[in-house]
């Protein structure tokens, strides 16, 4: 990188310019609702030089890990931009495996993905069927996200497609976004050997915010205990019915206590609307000490962010705070004629716009969403069996109901970059994709 | 809601008068029993609880209910009115804006009180929108009751086999106007194939899709859903929303290719001069057309002998909605000749490639203007190529011609039925040229770009959320909209473009 015409002698630092990404989210309101996505710019100080007796400045750097497209390079000196000059990142992706039996998980990367419309989402294509969209907002342009190989034996087109607005927008060669690149991949599916086992593909943990931690915003309030007390469940999230050890101290002594769950429930004048709820689990009593050990039954309850209180009366004592996750209950049958209908039952499903849904593919095709919306985090999903015999894949995505972004967003589509880049993480919503499968039979 | 039969206590013959109104209700008259609707003015005081019912509340199009009604003043003329919508689309300047549905109370017909102040009458639920109407009798203007009857929705496929390629129909009666009740979708083998729209079509929605995958059993499904199917129907709140699922069954046998990409699109309107013309005048011949075709400028009361030229005015630019500014207005010459002795003219020029819309032309000599007519520039499906080829073969398919509003500019693509994206005109001029990899078992696969709507614009020609913040029109842009045919929003003769491509079965 080189710099001229500049005052011999001046040191130079030179900057790169990025942008730091994140979702914007409305907990003001005692909901918890996506906005949209926020694209700060910002510099990176790449390093420094001095400048030579004619004028000229010269650095060497390594391209940053970050978004892609062109960044502004910026020599300062004096706390002044002195000249100017740009580096374009190019976006790159690669898929592994490139074959294997129906079921295979397929990694996807894609490196360089942009912050700027059009250059910051894209959708993939198997054999041409939309199945849902990647982002990279709060991963600096890096997706890293898993599909299933689907379908008979043979090739499969894998076509990784920028998006207008999270719609693959196929003629953008045409458009004034003509410099962004698409990748075409074969998949060959190599056989057939029935369904895989269910699995769950959970959020990346080093990337969302710690469980157990008061959430802001959200309904479910929970309490500012007194000094020393402290009340934890481990584990600190699980699903619906799932079982938690409740341990607490510098309680009052051999006191006995209720223990509340707290949740929230929809107004009856406003079934829009969710108001905070308690309910009384059990009661217990404290050690002569102030300690308490109790095994707690998660209810089957709407998911999200819970809290298990420990109170005197009317009076709060202490809360442990409970992530409730999705989890699927059932499918059945297994084996379905074609034609015939199957059903899987989800519980979990949380009162928010960031977590009360899900985005369903067959195949790897988008067929549809479902939101929870009888008050008790429940989806049932019926559907029909196609796509004649053998295994047949359904995946269940998390998505985001609805939001303002500048540029429309995938709103209600399968979100597949979630596991790394979802915009509950910051609140700790912690949602998973489930892999499940049938067995077609004519 | 069309009366059949109406058992007042008091049959009179109907007047002309009556007659008149209701024949445009389509009335259905039973020869035993005549209608009884005619105006007297016998009628006694009005008591105080008038109550009407409905038996059944709630039936599909045509079906038969009996409205019963009682406490109204004895011997009473009433009407009875059925709650009704008109719809339309507001586009105006080019983009969507919203569906309005007026709503317009339709006289059914009218009824006789008998001495207790009751009366019943057999109708049958007319064509129109579905769900919930509210059917109201008044007398002499004034409300005295209303009821509620339910309209379901009925769907339809045909035919219900065929070979590849065989063109499946699709249609929904009774769809609805509110928003949980006015967007259908439809999945074939589970794959996300279109939307339905009934906005302009009293409630009834067409739609088209073509006959894909191996032979055997395929399943169409029909959902409620603003741009996907809710498969939570169980647990919504509206639980009464129906789904269809259908059977079509691929049958072995020659596949039926769609037309030549040239024979797809709207048929050129042929040009005529203008009525009652006085002066110079240009007009072409056809009116409306393709990029590429030979149009005819002809004029009168031109000078004589003059050297004219016919200037094409157009805009230029990259797509203002997607990266800001304004197309910039351009024009450029497309035909120079001579005007003949008696002022006439008579040349002909090839059409630009421009976009669709209308074009106005400006026939000069020099620098001044002798008259102005125009074109419209129409779609047209220009090629597709490769015809067959293995697995990844890059299939390329162009278009000419493509319109430059909001609700014009974008074709929905799908794959076997399968929504795959969506390719727009306005950056390039028009044209439209997408590369797909060709995909799927060897043998036909269609590939269908339908109309469809970008994104709501507000003011300025720009995005607008205002649009949104309601909500209701959230899901309803990038999709195939099916029933552009008869319920585009904005332009009626926007086509959908049907190929075909042959996946052989070698390894690529």
């Amino acid at each position: 990188m080189t710099a001229e015409g500049l005052t011999p002698g001046q040191s130079v630092e030179f900057q790169w310019a990025t942008a730091n990404g994140s979702f914007k989210l409305d907990t003001a309101s005692g909901a918890v609702k996506y906005e949209q996505r926020v694209f700060k710019p910002r510099r990176i100080p790449l390093g420094r030089a001095t400048v030579d007796a004619q004028g000229k400045a010269t650095a060497t750097f390594a391209a940053p890990d970050d978004f892609g497209e062109v960044h502004e390079i910026y020599a300062v000196a004096a706390g002044k931009d002195v000249a100017q000059g740009g580096f374009r990142i190019l976006r790159y992706a690669t898929i592994s495996p490139t074959e294997g039996p129906v079921g295979t998980p397929i990694t996807i990367t894609v490196t360089g993905m942009g912050w700027k419309p059009f250059e910051h989402s894209m959708g993939v294509l198997y054999d041409n069927k939309y199945g849902g969209y990647m982002s990279a907002v709060t991963t600096r342009g890096t997706a890293v996200f898993q599909i299933r190989a689907a379908g008979p034996p043979g090739q499969h087109t894998i076509r990784l497609h920028s998006a207008g607005k999270s719609v693959p927008y196929i003629n953008i060669q045409q458009s004034p976004f003509s410099y962004l690149p698409q990748f075409n991949f074969i998949f060959t599916v190599t056989d057939d050997k029935g369904p895989p086992p269910d699995s769950v593909d959970k959020i990346d943990g080093s990337r969302v915010a710690v469980a157990n931690a008061i959430v802001p915003g959200a309904i479910v309030k929970t309490t500012s205990a007194a000094s020393g007390m402290t009340a934890t469940l481990d584990p600190a999230l699980g699903p619906a019915l799932s079982k938690a050890k409740l341990r607490a101290q510098g309680l009052p002594p051999s006191a006995q206590l209720d223990l509340l769950w707290l949740t929230v429930q929809k107004s009856p004048n406003a079934p829009a609307n969710w108001t905070p709820a308690t309910a009384t689990l059990t009661k217990v009593t404290t050690t002569p000490d102030g300690a308490l050990t109790a095994d707690v039954q998660i209810p089957d309850d709407v998911g999200g962010w819970h809290a298990v209180r420990l109170a005197a009366g009317k009076d709060a004592v202490v809360d442990a705070p409970f992530y409730m996750e999705r989890s699927v209950v059932s499918v059945t049958p297994r084996r379905v004629r074609m034609g015939d209908t199957f059903t899987i039952k989800i519980k979990g499903a949380g009162w928010t716009e960031l977590d009360n849904g899900v985005a369903v593919t067959y195949d790897n095709a988008y067929i549809g969403n479902a939101i929870a919306q009888d008050g008790n985090g429940d989806i049932t999903l019926t559907l029909t069996a196609t796509g004649g015999s053998g295994t047949h894949l359904i995946d269940v995505y998390p998505l985001i109901q609805s939001g303002k972004d500048k540029t429309w967003w995938g709103y209600r589509l399968p979100f597949l970059t979630f596991a790394q880049d979802f915009p509950g993480m910051q609140l700790g919503y912690r949602l998973s994709a489930f892999r499940l499968a049938i067995e077609v039979t004519e | 809601m069309r009366p059949t039969q109406a058992l007042g206590a008091t049959r009179k013959a109907i007047s002309s008068l009556a007659l008149i109104g209701l024949l445009g209700l389509s009335l259905v008259m039973s020869a035993a029993a005549p209608l009884s609707v005619a105006r007297d003015d016998q009628q006694g005081a009005t008591p105080s609880r008038s109550a009407v019912t409905l038996s059944p509340a709630r039936g599909p199009i045509g079906s038969i209910t009996t409205l019963r009604g009682n406490g109204f003043a004895a011997n009473a003329s009433l009407d009875v009115l059925w709650q009704d919508w008109d719809g339309s689309w507001d586009a105006s300047g080019g983009g969507f804006k919203a569906r309005v549905y007026k709503e317009r109370m339709t006289p059914l017909t009218q009824v006789r009180a008998d001495a207790s102040g009751a009366f019943e009458a057999r109708v049958e639920v007319p064509q129109g929108f579905g769900f919930e109407h509210q059917i109201v009798v008044a007398q002499g203007g004034e409300r005295r009751a209303t009821s509620a009857f339910f309209v379901e929705m009925q769907a339809r496929m045909t035919p219900q086999n065929g070979p590849p390629g065989t063109l499946i129909t699709m249609e929904l009666k009774g769809v609805g106007v509110q928003p949980r009740e006015r967007d259908w979708v439809v999945l074939y083998d589970n794959q996300f194939a279109g939307w339905m729209s009934a906005v302009t079509t009293n409630g009834t929605a067409t739609g088209v899709i073509t006959a894909t995958g191996g032979p055997g059993r395929h399943i169409l499904e029909v959902f409620q859903g603003p741009y996907f199917p809710d498969l939570n129907a169980a647990h919504s709140p509206d639980p009464a929303r129906p789904t269809w699922t259908f059977e079509f069954t691929v049958t072995d046998g020659q596949a039926i290719l769609p037309p030549p990409p040239e024979q797809q699109g709207p048929k050129p309107i042929a040009g005529a001069p203008p009525k009652d013309a006085k002066g110079p005048v240009v007009w072409l011949d056809p009116a409306s057309g393709y990029v590429g075709m030979d149009v005819t400028v002809r004029g009168s009361g031109l000078p004589a002998n003059a050297d004219v030229r016919l200037d094409w005015q157009t805009n230029f630019g990259p797509d203002p909605v997607v990266a800001g500014g304004i197309r910039a207005h351009a024009s450029f010459p497309v035909v120079t000749g001579k005007t003949a002795a008696d002022g006439t003219l008579r040349a002909t020029f090839k059409v630009p490639e421009d976009v669709g819309r209308v074009h106005p032309v400006v026939l000069m000599a020099g620098e001044q203007s002798l008259a102005t007519g125009e074109f419209k520039v129409r779609p047209k499906a220009n090629f597709i190529t490769p015809a067959s080829g293995p697995v990844g073969t890059d299939i390329t398919i162009n278009l000419k011609g493509v319109d430059d509003t909001d609700t014009g500019k974008i074709f929905i693509i799908t794959y076997d039925n399968a929504w795959t994206g969506y390719a727009c005109s306005v950056t390039s001029q028009g044209d439209i040229t997408i590369h797909i990899p060709a995909s799927g078992k060897p043998g036909w696969h269609f590939i269908n770009l339908y109309p469809g709507m970008y994104e709501p614009v507000g003011g300025q020609g720009m995005f607008s959320y205002e649009v949104y913040d309601n909500m209701e029109e959230f899901y309803i842009f990038r999709v195939p909209q099916l029933t552009y045919l008869a319920d585009h929003p904005n332009e009626k003769d926007i086509p959908a473009f049907r190929f075909a491509f042959f996946v052989t079965g070698e390894t690529k």
